[in-house]
């Protein structure tokens, strides 16, 4: 009996550590389709950020910035995993401060966002494009 | 399109709200000045084609297209040029509202109509307010309920 439980007292340590060892910690689940379009949404935010910097009287930045911080905020609720906040660098090709061009190429990147998405996730996206074609609108 | 009766009647709503922007921009230009006018001549149009591609799309899924009305009732009277731009922007309102509800019913070549129809009618309510001297951004998500 006492060699019994010795036995397999001894062998419990044993099997632990065999567990530790062939427990990989899960793979890291995959980044959520938004995530590209994410990024680029916060670098356009921050394109608009620098733009209010060098001409703060423009309210129709700060407007517009906000809109985009709206959909910033919209895109994180439904996204899984949850973006990381660590959002994809603007593209080289967006010079900052040139908020037209850029919210120009942010309007086509949404709609083809809305193009491939799924049906419950055309609906926000197609509120982004949408709300992106109005920008245009009222930017200078 | 995905088959199924309530996709059918979010796009028969959205050609509804077609049929009803045509007749109310019969009301709208006379009261405009020349560049509300050309506006509204414009939008027109759009919503012309509009209307035409949904009759075709309603066709092809055997979902009988209601035609217009003869008549519609308007929100207000519209006696001069501040009322006439109220009702161009309610209508642009409307059909934004109605496009935005078909997205999610739509894929390929129809979701590209409902994106353009979505968009355009947003940011014609958006150019009407502009023209109107209101504050043309309204909310961030153009045509959601609430």
């Amino acid at each position: 009996m006492l060699r019994s439980v010795f036995t397999a007292a001894a062998a419990a340590p044993a099997l632990a550590a065999c567990d530790l060892l062939d427990s990989e910690p899960p793979p890291p689940p995959p980044p959520d389709q938004l995530t590209e379009f994410y990024g680029q949404t916060a670098a356009l935010i921050q394109t608009y950020e620098t733009a209010i910097a060098a001409t703060p009287a423009a309210a129709i930045l700060v407007t517009v910035r906000d809109a985009h911080k709206a959909h910033l905020a919209a895109l994180a609720a439904i996204m899984k995993p949850a973006p990381s906040g660590s959002p994809v660098p603007a593209s080289p090709s967006t010079p900052r401060g040139e908020v037209r061009q850029a919210e120009q190429q942010a309007r086509l990147a949404a709609i083809e966002a809305c193009m491939t998405a799924p049906p419950n996730r055309a609906t926000l996206l197609g509120e982004i494009a949408a709300a992106r074609a109005c920008h245009l609108e009222v930017l200078p | 399109m995905t088959a199924g009766p309530d996709n059918v009647e979010r796009l028969r709503s959205a050609l509804m709200s077609e049929h009803a922007a045509l007749y109310a921009y019969g009301r709208i230009g006379v009261h405009l000045n020349d560049a509300g006018r050309a506006e509204a001549r414009a939008a027109e149009v759009a919503h012309r084609g509009r209307r035409d591609a949904l009759v075709v799309h309603l066709d092809q899924v055997k979902a009988s297209p209601a035609p217009a009305d003869a008549g519609y009732t308007l929100p207000f009277p519209v006696i001069d040029e501040t009322s006439a731009l109220m009702l161009a922007e309610y209508v642009e309102n409307g059909v934004t509202a109605n496009w935005r509800s078909v997205l999610a019913a739509t894929e390929n070549e129809l979701r590209r109509l409902a994106i353009d129809g979505y968009s355009d009618a947003a940011v014609r309510a958006t150019r009407w307010r502009k023209i109107a001297g209101q504050s043309p951004l309204r909310t961030a998500f153009p045509g959601r309920p609430g």
